[in-house]
């Protein structure tokens, strides 16, 4: 409609966006009263096939063998634009996460409640740094909007996001320290497989070990060689094992999503 | 108490606090230690030293600032050996964070090294994570296509080292760094029907599982965690974060070991006493 | 004037030396829950979670919706305003009425990746099953590859043994595999027991090694 007719290229970016804003109301309003006009006892099929078409798209074009020369059947080329559609729609699904936390703080914030000066902080870092990135989209020349970026990126960011995942570290030496405890035979076994694995994986197991020879029936016997031999052999043999029942698992979940057979809090709502 | 079941309650902050000693002394003074390279990593390089002419890499990023320690390296020793081999790369990130980190990465490696954006490397940009098993199917039939642009919004035709990259026959090499279980998605869709080589790089927690594609000759090489990072270090003749890292892994290692057998020291030794009385 | 107020911005030398102090100060905000829970912890917490959000939102729009789709539409492809409908379809989510709307878009994309489960388990297992036929003795192999083939079988169909649970675990035929299993395990989970202590490892040094590094300057 608008975008499509009565928008030049090379207008203005705001006559584009109202453009736009005008487009959604029209299709999404048409699209919106279509679906109004759909039984209520009719909707959950509905919701199915949509379902089952859109899994039919990857599991035809797996099935139906493709011309010997290019590879491709008649929905190989479908596939792309699916692929550049979806690229769109999850990107427009990042602000279901967004308007969670704004609600969240927001609630915390508007009511004063303890620790509202946290959820302040929230708000105050989202719109500084959102800001800054179109700040620096719009100067791409200027030293000044980068420098703010990279300053904010690398000081809060990246920063704070390293620090929260490392103070794991400190944790996992306090639980094994208190939790590991040699209770069973079993209990030993792993403890045994888990020090050899340890101490041959970092460069202080080479060195204990470093007067055995380095080829032979000798070096069989060093750390780093039985820890990789561990990884190797039965880590990796016990993991194929674990890995195909994972993989019947899913599926036989997948097989149920795309046939809408999935029963759950959300699937079982009324509609 | 006795001292042995004193042994078993040493306070939490106490353990915090040796932790932090015994990964800061060899940090401030180099412990050297040697580094022995494992043949997954040796795996890895030489899939590396094999891309053919004509041919590009794709350098895969999923890790955010959570992994950075971990990841950073690992992409930091591949990019800098398809530079100095000249081999023509590409980057794809699928996180937001990692989009910008091996963007910065790659730049300050290739003024170091005196490369060129757009015809020694590239930068494709950030997709959703959600999109990667969509892109996947897409790409191997049109890779400019399905990416569309770059790092900077420009179309891939447009760039010069993406002429004649146009299936998935013209990629030589896929390495795939990330903190999750993405591996299996290329595996599928990419290595599975068209056995495009593929390497590894995840963070130490996932490496065990790595071993089983490994095995099948489904990726070539893996680098596990920092320490695969310091091993390909090794291999370039480098001596860079990984590297001084490791010393610091090999202390903190011996310390938990050292702790958990103190604990199990003060275990045995009260249910010793226990059963006694 | 205010060109000349924030004329430190310019230089990257100014910022980035900023930079590494706020993130210093940002990870010994973070450090001090190791001590016990305090305000300044939950503060950092807070901003970095809207930091991390503002800059996702931002590199969504940067590198996806701009080039990918408003591009599109300014450039004449009118028909993507339709991505906006689809994507306009989620936020049904949040009212009671018209929920089942957002199921409809849900339900298309999971579909999407429930249709591409056939491709995916064929592309990864076929060459894990092939592998998994390993020789117990064949020509040119020697006792080390022999043993290992022979532990990689066991190991394999004890493993497969102990999650078999169709059937009770009764009979000895049943039992003995089972355990065997369950003991060859603790090799699996010492080795993960094992990978994850580096692994969280080697993320603390990496902040230990910026704190020393590159703010303080006392690490090589």
């Amino acid at each position: 409609m608008f975008t499509g007719w009565l928008i030049r290229p090379g207008a203005p970016q705001w006559i584009w966006a109202v453009g736009v804003l005008c487009d959604f109301l029209i299709f999404g309003g048409a699209v919106f009263l279509l679906l109004q006009l759909v039984p209520v006892h009719y909707r959950k099929a509905l919701v199915a096939i949509v379902t089952f078409l859109a899994g039919l798209i990857y599991s035809v074009e797996f099935f139906v063998p493709g011309d010997p020369k290019t590879g491709k059947n008649f929905l190989t080329g479908f596939i792309e634009q699916v692929a550049d559609a979806t690229n769109v729609v999850y990107a427009f699904a990042l602000g279901l996460g967004v308007y969670s936390l704004f609600r969240f703080h927001g609630k915390n914030l508007a009511r004063k409640r303890q620790g509202w000066h946290n959820n302040l902080a929230f708000f105050v870092a989202f719109f500084v740094m959102m800001l800054a990135g179109f700040w620096q989209d719009l100067t791409p020349s200027s030293a000044m909007s980068k420098n703010t970026f990279n300053m904010l990126f690398d000081g809060t960011v990246a920063a704070l996001g390293a620090a929260m995942f490392s103070i794991v570290g400190f944790f996992i030496v306090s639980a094994a320290y208190r939790a590991f405890r040699i209770r069973s035979a079993e209990a030993t076994l792993m403890l045994a497989a888990a020090f050899v694995v340890m101490l041959g994986q970092v460069p202080i197991g080479a060195y204990i070990t470093n007067g055995l020879p380095a080829a032979g029936l000798g070096s069989l016997f060093r750390l780093e060689n039985v820890s990789y031999w561990i990884l190797n052999e039965p880590n990796m043999a016990a993991w194929r094992a674990i890995a195909f029942g994972i993989e019947v698992g899913a599926l036989a979940m997948a097989l149920r999503t795309w046939l809408s057979l999935e029963r759950g809090s959300f699937f079982e709502r009324e509609l | 108490m006795s001292v042995f079941e004193k042994l078993q309650h040493i306070d939490r902050r106490i353990t915090y606090l040796l932790l932090a000693v015994v990964i800061a002394a060899p940090l401030i003074w180099r412990l050297r230690l040697p580094i022995v390279i494992s043949p997954s990593v040796r795996g890895a390089y030489d899939a590396v030293e094999s891309i053919p002419e004509g041919k590009i890499a794709i350098v895969s990023i999923f890790w955010a600032s959570g992994t950075t320690a971990e990841n950073q390296p690992q992409t930091e020793a591949l990019i800098r050996h398809m530079f100095m081999r000249r081999k023509k790369f590409a980057i794809l990130a699928f996180d937001p964070q990692g989009n910008k980190f091996s963007y910065d990465l790659a730049v300050r490696i290739a003024g170091e090294l005196g490369k060129k954006y757009g015809t020694d490397w590239v930068h494709w940009g950030y997709r959703p994570g959600a999109n990667f098993i969509p892109l996947l199917q897409s790409f191997p039939h049109d890779v400019q296509g399905a990416i569309g642009t770059d790092y900077y919004g420009t179309p891939l035709t447009r760039i010069p080292m993406m002429r004649g990259i146009k299936k998935i026959r013209d990629i030589g090499l896929i390495a795939e760094v990330t903190p999750s279980r993405t591996l299996e998605y290329w595996i599928a869709f990419i290595y599975g029907p068209y056995r495009t080589p593929l390497i590894y790089a995840p963070t130490a927690v996932m490496a065990p599982e790595g071993f089983n594609p490994l095995d099948a000759g489904q990726i070539k090489g893996m680098l596990i965690g920092m320490k695969g990072a310091a091993e390909y270090e090794s291999l370039l003749d480098r001596q860079d974060f990984a590297t001084r890292g490791a010393g610091a892994l090999s202390t903190s290692h011996m310390l938990i070991i050292a702790l958990i057998v103190v604990g199990n020291i003060g275990y045995i030794s009260s249910r010793r006493r226990r059963l006694q009385s | 004037m205010v060109n000349e107020l924030f004329s430190w911005l310019s230089d990257s030398h100014i910022t980035g030396t900023i930079g590494i102090w706020l993130a210093a100060f940002g990870t010994l905000a973070i450090y001090s829950i190791l001590y016990k829970e305090n305000p300044v912890y939950r503060l950092a917490e807070h901003a970095f979670i809207g930091a991390a959000a503002g800059y996702g939102v931002y590199m969504t729009w940067a590198q996806i919706l701009k080039p990918l789709w408003w591009d599109k539409i300014t450039g004449g492809q009118w028909y993507w305003v339709l991505a906006l409908v689809a994507g306009g379809m989620f936020y049904f989510i949040y009212s009671q009425r018209y929920l089942w709307i957002s199921r409809i878009i849900f339900g298309a994309l999971l579909g999407l990746i429930a249709g591409s489960a056939f491709k995916g388990f064929a592309g990864v297992n076929i060459d894990r099953i092939h592998a998994s036929f390993k020789p117990i003795y064949g020509p040119g192999m020697g006792l080390g590859d022999v043993l290992n083939n022979v532990v990689f079988i066991v190991v394999l169909l004890t493993v497969m043994a102990y999650f078999f649970f169709s059937f009770e675990h009764r009979s000895a035929a049943r039992r003995v595999p089972s355990s065997i299993g369950r003991w060859v395990l603790m090799f699996a989970f010492g080795a993960i027991f094992g990978s994850t202590v580096m692994s969280r490892m080697s993320l603390l040094i990496g902040r230990m090694y910026f704190l020393l590094h590159n703010w303080l300057h006392i690490a090589s």
